[in-house]
Formats: structure tokens, sequence, C-alpha cells
């Protein structure tokens, strides 16, 4: 029997494919072979599991999803958590300012006939959060005192409710004003102060700090546990690969064809054909059932099992290269490997049908 | 005669310079005793408005600045937990303060019930002002805002516990305290009130 084996009914089929696959082949020379090289670079890389190698296995790319999700999660999380913390505090600090000033109103009320030890008084506030302090009776300002950042300027006009404003130095203050006398329409005896705002913003930034402390903290532990669940741990992986393959290796014999699994090598007509590892799982695959077409699902779950991007196309271009590596060690002996036209590719099952030599 | 009468116009005259200098003596210790007394009574009251305000801080580094103003004013300059803060207010102290005025009034020449009752006001005065000095340290060291206004709530209550406030606010004028302090002491010594709240 010559090579190539023999047409049977799907002859016509098998020659469009062929035509197809020739033109195609053409218009995508280039491409073709930039993929071939860049492939071939791929397996020859002493550093297989480089980042796109990586990101192409399922699970490492579920659990950088997941791990991303997480992150994305928490950020938001903690946003809204230190915003609404923010708001809180702010609240709570403005009431009590409020509650401080009329503490002081009050004690200020019983000193109106004593305005020496009610301006004692008023210096005693100063160095912390006031930054001035004011004391009014009948609408004739008896106490002043500032601090220095207060500047010696006059301040804006008296308020019944809490305003927000800026300093000089550009701090923010509340400027809270209380009746001494309990009334709260007219601010005819009042006394007032500035409060600096920024014990507020240091405080939510320390708690900030913490709360984004406490969120890396989390992500960390929940990328453990789905490193954990996902990708498993790394020493039942190393069980997992030390497992025997199944089925076990041994020698396949397909015609000219000889494949040693143990020693990883493939020789047509007792010639050595040079095999890259990904190339030769492809091959002894398809030589290991000889007659049987397999599928390109089957292929691809067979030898690109953790793979999500391998494809058809990969699929093609390894036969390719396969048939080119066959071709070069013993002339004619490319068709070893047969493509059934809609179905996957096979080995020649019978002897008649697999090439003898090429010579 | 002219020796005689010249010795005891010089004798009448010694005895007048002595009786001078004593009465003026007894006249700036019985000023000196009253202004002493009154400083006391409105450094407390400053420091009850202290304590009062510095409950109601609204930052933890407000409620300590004031709690060490509090200390300040009750232990004063000499103190050990004086801490300068600024030099326009420099204060004696409550704790020398009543010191010295009960030290005053031993020298008084007052009726022996009256000193004894004097003491006693004395004595409870001193242990309210180490009381909330006591809660005026307190103050400073803890970490929690709520924390250290009650400190500072429990030093204005002995502060007002000495100004005998509780009592005025409950009993009548005409009642007598349950705990004498310093209102009892400027009454027995015949000063005038101080302390109005």
């Amino acid at each position: 029997m010559k090579w190539p084996p023999q047409e049977t009914a799907g002859k016509a089929d098998a020659t469009n494919v062929r035509i197809r696959r020739s033109w195609r082949n053409r218009r995508s020379v280039n491409r073709t072979s930039r993929s071939v090289d860049r492939l071939a670079d791929l397996e020859r890389s002493p550093y297989p599991c480089c980042v796109t190698t990586i990101l192409r296995s399922r699970p490492i790319r579920t659990f950088f999803i997941a791990v991303g999700s997480v992150c994305c999660l928490t950020a938001v999380g903690l946003a809204l958590f230190t915003h609404a913390h923010l708001c809180l505090l702010a609240e709570a600090f403005e009431e009590r300012s409020v509650s401080y000033v009329q503490a002081f109103a009050s004690s200020a009320r019983l000193w109106k006939d004593d305005p020496e030890t009610l301006e004692t008084a008023a210096r005693l506030l100063l160095g912390g959060s006031a930054v001035f302090v004011q004391v009014a009776f009948d609408d004739e300002l008896v106490v002043d005192v500032r601090s220095g950042s207060a500047g010696s300027k006059e301040l804006p006009p008296v308020s019944s409710t809490p305003q927000t404003r800026v300093l000089p130095t550009g701090a923010t203050y509340l400027d809270i004003a209380v009746t001494l006398d309990g009334s709260s329409d007219a601010l005819a005896d009042y006394a007032r102060m500035g409060i600096l705002l920024a014990s507020v913003h240091a405080e939510a930034r320390n708690t900030a700090w913490i709360v984004a402390a406490c969120g890396l903290g989390f992500v960390l532990l929940v990328s453990a546990v789905l490193a954990w669940a996902i990708l498993g741990w790394p020493g039942r992986r190393t069980r997992q690969q030390e497992k025997p393959e199944t089925p076990p290796d041994r020698a396949i014999t397909a015609g000219p064809l000889r494949i040693d699994a143990a020693a990883r090598s493939v020789s047509v007509h007792d010639k050595e054909v040079q095999l890259t590892p990904k190339q030769f799982a492809l091959l002894r695959l398809l030589a290991r059932e000889p007659g049987t077409v397999f599928s390109e699902r089957e292929i691809l779950a067979a030898v690109w099992p953790e793979s999500t991007y391998a494809d058809s196309k990969d699929i093609k271009q390894y036969v390719y290269l396969i048939r080119r590596r066959l071709e070069a060690t013993v002339p004619g002996m490319r068709d070893l490997i047969e493509t059934v036209p809609g179905h996957g590719y096979r080995v020649p099952l019978s002897n008649d049908d697999l090439p003898l030599t090429a010579d | 005669m002219n020796r005689v009468s010249r010795r005891q116009v010089l004798a009448v005259a010694l005895l007048c310079a002595i009786i001078l200098i004593g009465t003026s003596v007894t006249a700036s210790n019985e000023v000196s005793l009253e202004s002493g007394m009154r400083s006391l009574a409105r450094t407390i009251h400053l420091g009850m408005a202290i304590a009062s305000i510095g409950s109601h801080a609204p930052t933890l580094a407000d409620s300590r600045l004031l709690a060490q103003r509090l200390v300040n004013l009750l232990e004063g300059v000499d103190g050990e937990h004086y801490v300068s803060i600024d030099e326009s207010t420099i204060f004696i102290g409550m704790i020398p303060g009543i010191a010295r005025v009960s030290a005053r009034c031993e020298s008084h020449g007052l009726a022996p019930e009256v000193l004894d009752q004097v003491a006693v006001a004395s004595r409870n005065v001193s242990t309210y002002l180490d009381m909330a000095l006591e809660s005026a340290l307190a103050a400073l060291q803890v970490r929690g805002l709520e924390r250290a206004a009650r400190k500072m709530l429990a030093a204005y209550a002995y502060l007002a516990t000495v100004c005998e406030t509780t009592c005025e606010t409950a009993c009548d004028q005409d009642s007598v305290p349950l705990v004498p302090a310093l209102p009892t002491m400027m009454r027995l010594l015949g000063i005038g009130p101080v302390c109005t709240e």
C-alpha cells in the first residue's frame, strides 16, 4: 500500500478541507509562522510559569477574579464606612461643642459683674480647640480673647446657629454663639466661641488608617481562604502531580511510529523525531488508540487541561508542527496524523493505512 | 519732777506706740485673711467653672488641657503636678491657699468653740480639694473622652461641695449644711458670701 493512504467515501470532503486549509495557510502564513514561533518560544522557555501562562489557567484566573472582587467590595465598604464615620464624628463634635459653649455661657452669666474673672476664665479655654472666646452683655463686647491663629481682624457677624468658617490661616472652625439669658431669638447677651475642626479631621484620618489596615487584613485573610478553596495547598497539588498518569507509561507502536512514553522519545522507522512536550503529548494521545478519531474538545481536555484560551487554532498549529517534524525526519510521514473533516484527528488504524516509507 | 514727767511721757508714748502697732497688725491680719479668703473662694469658683466646662470638652485634648488648668488652679505654682501652659495665668493654688487661711485663722483670736468649727470646715475644704485634685489628675491620664468627662464632673462635684452649692440648692437658707465647708468658714469669720452658685 502506497502512501498516502487510499481515500474512501470521504475523499471529496477531505480534498475540499485540504484546499481550504492550504488557502487559509497561505492567507495567514505570516500570522501562523509568528504564532508557531511564539508557541515554540513558550515551550522552549526556561520559565514556563510566566504571567501569561499562569493567567491562562482557569483556577488561577478564577482566583484572581475572586480576589479582585473581594478587594473592590472591601474598598467600597470601607469608603462608605469611613464616610459615615466622618459624618457621625462631625455631628457628635458639633453637639459637644455646643454643650461646651453652653457650659461656658452658664459660668459667664454669673460673672457679669466680675469681668476680670470672666476674662481669666475665657483665657483658660484658649490653647486647645478654642481659637477665640467672646462674651457680650447688652450688645457690648466685654471679653474678646483670641489665640494667635485667630488674628486680630473683626470676626464675622454673630449667628444663632453654628457656622463653619475659615480662619486667615486656612483652618476651618465652628463658630458657635449661645445666649446668656436662655432666649434664642436676640443675641444681645451671648457667649461665642470658635472651635477648630482639625481634631475631627485628625481623628477621622486616624480611623481611616485603622480601617484601611483592617480591610487589608480582611482581604489577605479572604485571599488565603480563596487560595485554599480554589487552588488548594501546595502540598496537595504536589501529591496530585506525583500521582502516576493514567494510563501508565508504556511504549506505543502504530505502524512505523513508535512512542516510548517512559523515555519520552518518538521514532519513525527507527529514526528519532524531536518533539516538544506538548507535541509529544498530542501525538501520544492520537497514537494511543490508532484509528480512533479524537475531537478537538477531547484533545484540548487531554493536552491543555488547565488552559481556557487554547482552541482549535492551537491544535491545528501543533498538528502542523508535528507533521513538519515527521516530514523532516522521514519524508512522506506527514500524513501519519490524519485529519477527519468535521470530526477531528487520528492515527490510521490498520497497517495498510499507515505510511510505510517515503522512499 | 521734770525728769519724772519726761519718763512718764516717754512711757506713755511707748505704750501708745505699742498699742498702735498692735492694732494696725491685727487690722492688717484681718484684711489679709479676708482678702485671702475671698481670693480662695474666687479661685475655687473659677475651678468649678473650668471643671464644668471641661466635662463638656469636644475633644480629649481640650479635656486634658482644662484638667491641667484645674490641676494648676488646685496646686498652684509650687505644686508637684503644675505645668506652665501660659505665663498670663499664674495662681497661688487652692490647696496652699486653704492651708494659709487655716493657719491665719488660728491666730485670729476666735473663740475656742468657733475656732473648732472653723478647723472642721477647713479640714473638709482641704479633703475635698485633695479629692478634686485626684479627679483632675485622673482626667489627665484616662484615654477616653467620656471617662475624662466623668472625672472632670467628679472634680466639679468636689469643688461644688467645697462651696456647699448642693446644700444651698436643696435646703433653706437658714438650714445648716450637711458638710460645713468654705461658706461656713466665711460666715463664722464674718466674711460675706462669694460663691454665688
